[in-house]
């Protein structure tokens, strides 16, 4: 598994998407334009990303319209 | 019992037609006077400051939530959030038009995703984003997902040179997301982790229009036609069963209360949502294991 896919799955787990495992052999099917995509939005500090009705507590705001 | 939150959808009304859309089989398109009236005295009753209208698209009901907020007595401290499909944000001008008519609004909450994205350009988030930096409003950005890749629909937003939190929810099997075959599916199997979790709207009151209160957003308010979800007043919710069970106990305590077997988790069941809608319908159609579930719970 090379870097990038470490830090994608890493990604997809702590927004509670996948489980380690799940998340690493999803990672291996995406074209290396997703990975290149993916590694953008989880790139820098800005915009803080949480997930909802998956695994992590959500934040209260969570409702859809 | 005090609800930190009130959550009022103030009816289905929408001006998009998501393929998503968990809503679009509601009927009601509106509250009605006596609905106003029950909202302002239960939020006067509880004292609560912090109050969410949602849709439908809030927006076009302006009128309803400035007859609410004109009715709550003690607003102070009142936050007002809006979550909002930002249909209104043609221009920069239009945006704060539409935003300074909500009485103490202090935060927006944007629906952007690819769903929604057929529907609103990307300029018109441009548009919105700054008008509310400029009325210095929290903001943030909700965004519906059918499988993990639709969250590089976010990507363009990462470029708008401001900081708020993105929150990804899969799409439910609720609404137009069944026939549209828009629900989320990328379960790589049953995440366990999520029986030790317990409700995160436990400390919120929804009501939903022409339906009741519940402490409930989604799967058993929108996506079953069954009672005992939702009640006329907040008081017959704190009362009931439903509600002593999702405030107090974990989805694996509530299971075992209701008397579903844990083999019958499957991938989709590590959503929250849809694992706290099969373990209440599952009793109520039948498919437990027997056990009379009232003879279970304290």
């Amino acid at each position: 598994m090379t870097k990038t896919d470490k830090i994608i799955v890493a990604f997809l787990v702590s927004m509670g998407l996948f489980s380690a495992k799940c998340a690493a052999e999803y990672v291996g099917k995406l074209s290396s334009g997703q990975k290149a995509a993916f590694i953008n939005l989880t790139d820098g500090k800005q915009n803080t990303m949480v997930a909802l009705n998956s695994s992590p507590q959500p934040v209260e705001d969570g409702k859809d319209n | 019992m005090f609800p930190r939150k009130v959550v009022i959808n103030l009816g289905f009304k929408c001006n998009f037609k998501c393929a998503h859309c968990a809503n679009s089989f509601q009927k009601k398109k509106k509250l009605s006077p006596d609905e106003i009236g029950l909202l302002i005295s239960t939020i006067n009753k509880y004292g609560v400051q912090r109050v969410q209208f949602i849709g439908g698209e809030p927006f076009l009901y302006l009128k309803d939530i400035n007859r609410i907020i004109k009715g709550i007595v003690d607003n102070k401290s009142l936050e007002v959030s809006v979550t909002t499909n930002g249909s209104f944000a043609r221009s920069y001008d239009a945006a704060i038009t539409a935003l300074s008519a909500v009485p103490h609004i202090k935060r927006i909450q944007l629906s952007y995703d690819k769903f929604h994205a057929r529907f609103l350009p990307f300029s018109q988030v441009e548009n919105l984003v700054l008008a509310v930096r400029a009325m210095t409003l929290k903001f943030s950005v909700l965004c519906s997902i059918q499988a993990p890749t639709d969250m590089l629909t976010l990507a363009p937003l990462r470029g708008l040179g401001h900081d708020f939190p993105i929150l990804v929810q899969k799409v439910l099997p609720q609404g137009r997301a069944v026939e549209s075959g828009a629900v989320y599916s990328s379960y790589g199997g049953f995440d366990g982790k999520v029986l030790k979790r317990r409700c995160p709207d436990r400390n919120s009151l929804v009501y939903f229009c022409g339906k009741g209160f519940s402490s409930c957003c989604s799967t058993l308010m929108l996506g079953s036609a069954e009672n005992g979800f939702h009640f006329e007043t907040a008081e017959e919710l704190y009362r009931s069963r439903f509600y002593r069970l999702t405030s107090r106990y974990t989805f694996g305590e509530i299971a075992g209360k209701l008397g579903v077997s844990r083999d019958s988790f499957k991938p989709e069941h590590s959503s929250v949502c849809n694992l706290c809608g099969d373990i209440f319908l599952s009793e109520k159609r039948g498919f437990c294991d027997g056990f009379k579930a009232d003879q279970r719970i304290s």
